[in-house]
């Protein structure tokens, strides 16, 4: 790495120690280079407590301690287990920061998850590495484009609540889907959270709520909380007499009565007029529901030749004929 | 008067000698003015300028593309006029809102393309493909017409060139009231300068860069008595709280002002956009709520009003349209036949049908014109693969 925008990292002749450190040798406090997240430990415990620690730990002396660059989850579960001491790998002071954390960003072989690539641009950002240099050497290197663009989405998302980021951690949501809750308060953030937990609501379907709860708020100048408060919210909360599907549903149709009020009100009263056709044989009246292709579809299932006499019959009689006149009328 | 936003001018080297790079030139202070080859600018700047910012920017360059095109309209599922756009400029200075060229030019400048003479030759070769009709020939597309005269002065070429071109109704359609220029030359009868309105309330909201609604009417009533043409566009239609007063009000302030006899036609359409600019215009314009309205996927895929409500709009302005004059020629702007018949009371066959019907109201209305009536054999569906088969 050399030029303007890449910090200069001078040549260390590096010592290579590996040894064993007393846990007490050890700053836990110091996550200054933590980014990954926090899993279940419970297979590596195992792991560890059947053959010990096989890869050591990487630390910097610190004054008069060491903090961990690499295994924070090794040393929670030696701690956990009661070991006395952990096998690590001492880091040379004099490398720099910037370069440690790199060390720490490369040592992974594994893709990172959104929250850590928040928290990885975060620590690089504390470090005072500069943007240009962010943007085209650390970027890539957490799988991103070099663009300023994700730079700032990223950085943006430390801004949501706490139970917000919490959600986007467990259920893995695409950059797109959480720009969904920009903008919006804490307040509002969480509700969408508990409503997407209650009806386990995941991408395309979140996000296209969202987005029609996002369009009312800005149509009528409403938070999105007044407008759950207007559909009268904890309804759809109660699920012991009704199932998690059908609350959903009846949300869904309450949000789209919402967002689409003339659309929702024409295709009820269609239906209801619909309602007032006789016809013998097995048939389906359709139309298209965006009322953008104008007419009626009618599917027929006839089976025999009197079926046919009967449907004649059907289509001549005079108020089929000025219920299916309506409907074109008002499509 | 010069327009103020224009902040730097970029000139290709290539271009220097051309006549209209050198009446840039002149016109304006040096201290703007910079020489770069168009490519290296594109490379180097097109991604990092906004497209506010590319506003007021003018590149001048040469153009090697097809300068004369049919307007892009929409997928056949609704009625085009085949109306034809040339492209001198591509950008504009204006910032509305709602304007499709914020997703649909590829780098933010304003290009001006100073090879001229390519592009008449292109209009002499293409509109020699079809003779015995009438074209209609606008540059108000991709651009406002009269927006960047004063830095660029294009109408005079265009005005020199189509005046003696009887088989072309030449447009110059615009939000600006720059004018002046048109009142200093006898007005060609083939030509019609046309505004697009809307009640001032969206216009202070909604139409950034553009002038008042009385300036634009005050700017019609002057060219009117001059002599020319006048063309009025109400594209888009919005619905907003209170609209059927405001386009009432509207339609009163023009027609006691212009006289219905000298206009050419008047354009509906209400608003629609890709999905893709619904983005771009929550980023650029946070107030705007247009896009918030009810709204549908349409049979071409761009987001229109309800169908049922569209209809209520046109017939509401159509109505009062026809009750001042019924021979004003009245179309609707990418709509579905079934939207013509129950809001116009008729509906074109085709495209081509409605271009024919374009032509024999002008021969009827117009006769300083001198068209021959017009033969609807020769109006025929201009497909633009026509460009791609003489290339």
């Amino acid at each position: 790495m050399s030029g303007d925008i890449f910090p200069f990292y001078p040549k260390i002749k590096t010592k290579y120690i590996f040894t064993s450190l007393k846990l007490d040798q050890i700053d836990k406090r110091d996550e200054t280079f933590r980014f990954t997240d926090e899993e279940n430990y419970s297979r590596l415990q195992k792991s560890i407590s059947q053959v010990g620690i096989i890869h050591p730990l990487m630390v910097q002396k610190k004054r008069d301690t060491h903090c961990i660059i690499l295994g924070f989850k090794r040393f929670q579960i030696a701690k956990a287990l009661g070991l006395s001491q952990v096998p690590v790998r001492i880091l040379d002071e004099k490398i720099s920061p910037e370069l440690t954390f790199e060390i720490a960003l490369l040592s992974h072989f594994r893709e990172y998850r959104l929250l850590e690539k928040v928290r990885a641009l975060l620590i690089l950002k504390k470090l005072r590495i500069p943007r240009p240099c962010i943007v085209q050497y650390y970027l890539p290197l957490l799988d991103l484009p070099a663009n300023e663009y994700y730079l700032e989405s990223y950085l943006e998302i430390l801004n949501f609540s706490s139970s917000t980021l919490n959600y986007f951690s467990r259920h893995q949501l695409s950059l797109k889907q959480i720009q969904m809750f920009k903008g919006l308060s804490h307040q509002e953030q969480n509700l969408l959270v508990d409503v997407a937990e209650e009806f386990r609501l995941r991408g395309l379907e979140l996000q296209n709520i969202i987005a029609d709860l996002r369009e009312i708020s800005r149509r009528d100048n409403q938070f999105v909380y007044q407008i759950f408060k207007e559909m009268n919210w904890s309804q759809f909360l109660q699920g012991d007499t009704n199932s998690r599907g059908n609350r959903l549903s009846q949300l869904k149709k309450l949000i789209k009565e919402k967002r689409y009020p003339e659309l929702m009100k024409i295709n009820q009263e269609l239906k209801i007029i619909k309602k007032g056709l006789k016809i013998s044989c097995p048939h389906y009246l359709s139309w298209d529901e965006s009322l953008e292709r104008p007419g009626l579809k009618l599917l027929l299932n006839i089976t025999t030749p009197e079926e046919i006499q009967g449907l004649i019959k059907d289509l001549s009689n005079g108020r089929n004929i000025f219920i299916l006149t309506r409907l074109l009328e008002k499509l | 008067m010069k327009r103020k936003f224009v902040e730097k001018i970029y000139i290709d080297p290539e271009t220097v000698d051309y006549p209209l790079t050198q009446q840039i030139i002149a016109s304006v202070s040096s201290d703007i003015l910079e020489f770069i080859p168009a490519s290296k600018l594109l490379w180097e700047k097109s991604g990092h300028v906004s497209l506010g910012q590319g506003k007021k920017i003018i590149l001048v360059s040469r153009f090697e593309g097809d300068f004369l095109k049919p307007c892009p309209g929409t997928s056949r599922d609704y009625l085009c006029c085949q109306y034809h756009i040339l492209n001198p400029v591509m950008g504009c200075p204006l910032d509305c809102s709602y304007c499709i060229l914020q997703t649909y030019l590829n780098n933010p400048f304003l290009r001006v393309y100073a090879n001229l003479e390519d592009m008449f030759d292109q209009v002499n070769d293409y509109l020699g493909h079809f003779p015995g009709r009438l074209f209609r020939i606008g540059t108000g597309e991709l651009t406002d017409s009269l927006a960047l005269e004063s830095l660029v002065p294009l109408s005079g070429w265009l005005i020199e060139y189509f005046a003696d071109r009887k088989d072309v109704i030449f447009e110059f359609k615009t939000k600006t009231d720059d004018i002046d220029h048109l009142l200093d030359v006898e007005p060609p009868p083939n030509l019609v300068v046309s505004w697009s309105l809307n009640p001032q309330k969206i216009i202070q909201k909604e139409e950034g860069g553009t002038v008042s609604l009385e300036r634009r009417i005050r700017a019609a009533q002057r060219v009117q008595s001059k002599g020319y043409k006048v063309g009025f566009h109400f594209d888009p239609l919005l619905i907003f709280p209170g609209w059927e007063k405001e386009y009432r009000r509207l339609l009163d302030m023009l027609f006691s002002r212009v006289s219905t006899q000298g206009i050419v036609w008047i354009s509906l359409g209400s608003l629609r956009f890709p999905p893709s600019l619904k983005e771009i215009i929550q980023k650029r314009f946070p107030s705007s709520r247009l896009i918030y309205e009810e709204m549908i996927r349409g049979l071409d895929g761009k987001m229109r009003y309800l169908r049922p409500i569209r209809l209520h709009l046109y017939k509401k302005i159509i109505n009062q349209i026809k009750q001042v004059d019924d021979k004003v020629f009245c179309y609707l702007c990418m709509e579905s036949p079934d939207v013509w018949r129950r809001s116009m009371g008729f509906s074109p066959q085709s495209n081509a049908h409605l271009d024919f019907l374009f032509a024999q109201s002008i021969e009827k209305r117009f006769q300083d014109i001198q068209l021959s009536p017009p033969d609807s054999s020769r109006y025929s569906l201009i497909h633009s693969s026509f460009f791609l088969k003489n290339k």
